[in-house]
């Protein structure tokens, strides 16, 4: 028999031939399957996620977490379980004008966002006067700049081109570092706490601002300013006689 | 699927006639032709759907996962400005840290040149949380130990602040221990691509992933040369071989890869591979480390950014992937060379420099640093803190692939100064009371008083060493550490306790409850009697200090101490009133920054902010206070230990420190000697410094023979401001006869609130003659309340009045007597 008969044989057997269809059909749905991983994995990157990274902006976002609980547990003094503090909505004195609108509804997101984790209303008890109180602070005056050295003059006028322009988190980085060249200087610490109080902080920007009171010295303007905040956050914290008090001395009184 | 049994088309075996063996055949054949046919097509499916597996596999590996990326913490980044208090080695030592390169004239970003006290400085853009600092061409003047001037070189505006990049100070590495400096497509620069095209790939943008062209044409080159010296595979081929492991060249792989790579380049843009090249190529071995990718190859082998290197850099980089250790610059730097020019060559064969160029390259030296690309300066005690901190936010395989920036505050001069003091006095220390070197340790941290950034954090005398931070974990008794808490919670009450109020340094003896008693004793082993209080805290009478502590109540001073920032849990019994208190260094540190910053606690922290790879905010630590006490007792205390320096046991500190620098601390010291500590203040650092032994035996040193000799050691060598003159609202001074008659009295601040309880008052510190006046029974407003005083005028003429008043009735019943 010729060789090609033979083959002829064989592929005319067709238990054979579907020996052959079946190992086939096999291999190819084999394909199909996913394979089992044999090595590590490969650390490879997402292409798709690096075109997609932006080159960063400048942030302009609220800050995470609350500055009222930034520490560590590891640090040896933890900030005492200050009660969240609401974030009232209807008192955000300031309606930013930003250039950036994001930054309002952010802001906005943050306030009802605030609410939403505290759940409780904005302010308690009396609407009569908070609703004056802050309000006549975003009108009131900031205290005359001192004459500071160049360095921190140049961080304090862009902190507080930021602040008005609603950029909190930038402002408050922006004095901090002007802070650690002039850690004294009372105006700093005022700034501070107003950018706090415009951001909701009500306890953190009272106790800015009696900071900035231990070393205003005879500065009245400056100590005025800072007591009329720590009025509104003794009003927040709900110590309603001390909260006059400090009206009383705010107004010079 | 069997074909339907023709009887007639299967003749019996052997007894087939001739034409139908002819039928046979060509039936045969057909049959043949058709099943090849067949097979064929199967065999072209079944290798469509390997190649659709293989597909899979890459789009498996190459999409949805990204590079595990080490975090990077940075140290806190210098900043100039006029005024700021400066050295020229401190600056240069930083440029260093920053990997300047010093020349005669910079001329790339980060550079520099020194002319005596002058710098210019070309420094690097870099973008930090709030903000990128651009490049700047600065001209720094130096003079009298602060920048006296700072202008801009190139002749722009001067700049009022100047910010130098943050100096890497640590990596936190992926478990697989792989590196990378993750670089963009147009961060690659095109020097370097020109370089590895002609070199690797010269059709890589025009080939569909295989490029039979350069395959032929390698084996050509490869035979006439008689060795291997170019390979035909492409950067994609390259590319897929990285996703495996190991390292097998069998033909299945290859053609595999192969595949692999077709279906990558069907899928992906050219674009998208290269900059996956770049950042995966392998390019050395660090001990453990493996260097992967341009970016962290450049800082590896050339202490510089990928957009820093010139030619013949370039080159190098290009030329180690052919074989990183085999031609490793530092172990073979012959070979290195050779393939470096051989590069520099083919790059000029196919245009893409000069004759000129390449010459010049050729004769340029490898110009290959130290091991570089890794963080300058060894901190672990420092990241310890770091990394407590980062744990309560972080998870640790974050930490270790998310490419997270961490911007700590840690001040390496700062650090440098007090890694220093610890290594430098501890054998004196050692040698003067007959120890065997080793036999001490210690541990120091300083922070900023206001803000309560950690600046520096010494773990022991081997501050490279990674293992027990004495500094966060070493709880030890702290001894008369604790007598400032006393003396704040008594001068807390100004109308019971002021300055001078006569303390009973006099025997006690309680009940121990166990049968025994408790009898402490002085120092010095006597007893002084009746001692001024800011007598008895500087010079540490232990007798007075707990007559007084045992007259206030433990509790109040355990809860004093809470309060200054203590969390420790604290046994509230008459002996914690000497200190056996147990804290670490750390708490420590932080119970005296409430006192440096005036009764307003911040939490120590080591970390501003952390920002994601990309350098958008997660996390930002911001600045945070609490009025923990009231100012006006903080400032009488503070006075107090600044009296521990000027007469009591800290009087070292007078010689070690320049005059106008005024301090204020604390020595400690433990049962017989056990622990030697000293904590305090300047206008702007506090600082803290245990010195003991680690198996607890007597060290035979006091506070003031121990520890305040480091203390003293890093505060003259850091800059520091003096304490502050201006005493808060609600103090005042006065002089006081102190036994020796008016005209030797001393002046000392008083809180107002108390003034009714001086009794040896000698009139207003400013010796202004003071009229006496019917006194009115004025009734001080409760002491160490809240609201304090009024608008200031109507304040100091309160004041005044009752000055006056208090004044003219001791007047009169000292006349009167």
């Amino acid at each position: 028999m010729s060789s090609a008969s033979l083959c002829a044989d064989f592929w005319g057997n067709s238990g054979v031939k579907q020996a052959i269809l079946i190992l086939i059909a096999a291999f190819g749905l084999s394909a199909c399957a996913v394979q089992p991983r044999t090595e590590p994995p490969a650390p490879i990157e997402s292409s798709r996620a690096r075109i997609a990274a932006p080159v960063p902006p400048r942030p302009i976002l609220p800050e995470p977490p609350p500055p009222e609980e930034p520490e560590v547990e590891i640090y040896p003094y933890r900030a005492p379980g200050e009660a969240p503090e609401a974030v009232p909505v209807a008192e955000t004195p300031v309606q930013p004008e930003s250039p950036a609108p994001t930054m309002t509804s952010l802001q906005s997101e943050r306030a009802t966002a605030g609410l939403a984790e505290e759940g409780m209303a904005p302010l308690p008890s009396s609407p009569g006067a908070p609703a004056s109180g802050p309000r006549s602070l975003a009108s009131a005056p900031s205290p005359p700049a001192p004459t500071l050295p160049p360095a921190t003059g140049a961080l304090a006028q862009q902190a507080e081109q930021q602040r008005q322009s609603g950029d909190y988190v930038g402002a408050a980085a922006t004095l901090e570092r002007a802070l650690r060249i002039e850690p004294r200087e009372a105006y700093l610490w005022n700034r501070l706490a107003r950018v706090r109080m415009e951001q909701g902080l009500h306890s953190q920007a009272g106790n800015l601002a009696e900071r900035s009171n231990s070393l205003a010295g005879d500065e009245a303007p400056l100590k005025q300013d800072n007591w009329g905040m720590i009025a509104v956050s003794r009003r927040a914290g709900g110590d309603l006689e001390g909260a006059t008090e400090a009206e009383r001395k705010a107004s010079g009184g | 699927m069997a074909r339907p049994k023709n009887p007639s088309a299967r003749p019996a075996r052997g007894s087939r006639p001739a034409s139908d063996k002819g039928r046979e055949g060509r039936r045969g054949w057909r049959a043949l032709a058709r099943w090849l046919g067949l097979l064929g097509a199967a065999v072209g499916l079944g290798l469509l759907l390997y190649g659709v597996k293989l597909d899979g596999t890459v789009r498996a590996k190459f999409e949805g996962k990204r590079w595990a990326l080490p975090a990077r913490v940075y140290a806190r980044p210098l900043e100039l400005y006029v005024g700021r208090p400066l050295t020229p080695e401190s600056l240069e030592g930083e440029l260093e840290r920053l990997k300047y390169r010093k020349g005669k004239e910079p001329q790339r970003d980060g550079s520099f040149a020194r002319d005596g006290e002058r710098f210019l400085v070309r420094t690097r853009a870099f973008s930090f949380w709030d903000g990128t600092e651009p490049e700047r061409y600065l001209d720094i003047q130096i003079a009298g130990g602060h920048v006296e001037a700072l202008k801009d070189a190139g002749g722009g505006p001067d700049p009022a602040l100047a910010r130098l990049d943050a100096a890497l100070i640590a990596s936190i590495y992926p478990t697989h221990n792989e590196d990378r400096v993750l670089v963009r497509r147009e961060d690659i620069p095109d020097r370097l691509v020109k370089t590895l095209l002609a070199v690797e790939d010269r059709n890589f943008f025009s080939h569909q992933g295989v490029d039979p062209v350069a395959i032929t044409r390698a084996l050509v080159r490869n035979l006439q040369a008689g060795e291997v010296v170019e390979g035909g595979s492409t950067l994609t081929q390259q590319l897929v071989k990285n996703f495996y492991l190991n390292d097998e060249r069998t033909l299945a792989r290859k053609i595999n890869e192969a595949f692999m790579a077709l279906a990558l380049d069907l899928r992906y843009p050219k674009d998208e591979i290269l900059a996956a090249y770049a950042n995966e190529i392998f390019l050395g071995q660090d001990g453990n480390r493996a260097i992967h990718g341009f970016g962290l190859a450049s800082h590896f082998y050339f202490n510089r950014p990928l957009d820093e290197l010139g030619i013949p850099e370039t080159a190098l980089l290009v030329a180690l992937i052919k074989g990183p250790s085999y031609y490793d610059p530092r172990r073979h730097p012959q070979r290195a060379t050779e393939r470096r020019n051989l590069v520099i060559d083919t790059l000029q064969e196919q245009g893409g420099i000069t004759p000129e160029q390449a010459k010049a390259a050729k004769r340029a030296p490898l110009g290959v640093s130290d091991k570089g690309g890794r963080p300058v300066g060894v901190y672990p005690a420092f990241l310890q803190m770091v990394r407590r901190q980062l744990q309560r936010d972080y998870r640790e395989e974050d930490l270790r692939s998310e490419g997270l920036r961490i911007f700590t505050t840690l001040d390496p001069l700062v650090q440098t100064v007090a890694e220093q003091a610890v290594i430098e006095r501890l054998p004196e220390l050692e040698k003067s009371r007959g120890f065997d070197p080793g036999t001490l340790e210690g541990a120091a941290l300083v922070a900023s008083a206001a803000q309560g950034e950690l600046l520096a954090l010494v773990g022991g005398r081997d501050p490279e060493y990674a293992g027990f931070n004495r500094a966060l974990e070493a709880v030890r008794p702290i001894g008369s550490l604790i007598k400032p808490v006393i003396y704040l919670t008594a001068l807390a009450e100004p109308d019971k306790y002021s300055l001078v109020t006569r303390l009973r340094d006099s025997p006690v003896s309680l009940p121990a409850g166990d049968g025994t008693r408790w009898q402490p004793h002085n120092y010095d082993r006597k007893t002084h009697g009746p001692v001024p209080l800011y007598r008895a805290l500087a010079k540490s009478y232990n007798l007075a200090t707990v007559n007084l502590g045992l007259e206030l109540g433990v509790d109040r001073v355990a809860d004093m101490l809470a309060r200054l920032g203590a969390q420790r849990r604290i046994d509230a019994v008459p002996a914690m009133l000497l200190g056996s208190v147990s804290l670490t260094p750390v708490e420590v540190g932080q119970v005296y920054q409430t006192l440096a910053a005036g009764g307003f606690r911040a939490p120590l922290r080591a970390i501003r902010e952390v920002l994601d790879v990309s350098g958008r905010p997660l996390n930002r630590y911001p600045l945070a206070v609490e009025p923990a006490v009231d100012a006006a007792p903080v400032y009488l205390v503070t006075w107090a230990m600044q009296q521990v320096v000027q007469q009591g046991t800290a009087t070292w500190l007078k010689k070690r420190l320049p005059a106008t620098l005024t301090v204020a601390g604390k020595t400690g010291t433990t049962n017989e000697l056990r622990d030697s500590w000293f904590a305090g203040f300047s206008g702007d650092k506090v600082a803290v410094v245990w010195v003991g032994r680690d198996d607890n035996k007597p060290t035979r040193l006091t506070g003031g023979t121990g520890a305040l000799r480091i203390w003293g050691d890093i505060m003259a060598s850091v800059e520091n401001r003096p304490l502050p003159e201006l005493a808060p609202e609600g103090v005042t001074e006065v002089r006081v006869d102190l036994g020796g008659g008016c005209s030797q009295a001393m002046t000392i601040p008083v809180d107002v609130d108390g003034l009714r309880t001086l009794s040896a008052s000698c009139g207003r510190g400013r010796g202004q003659a003071v009229a006496a006046r019917t006194a009115q029974a004025d009734k001080p407003p409760a002491g160490g309340a809240t609201a304090r005083a009024v608008s200031p005028g109507a304040r100091e003429a309160e004041r005044k009045e009752k000055a006056r008043s208090v004044f003219g009735e001791l007047m009169r019943g000292f006349l009167g007597e």
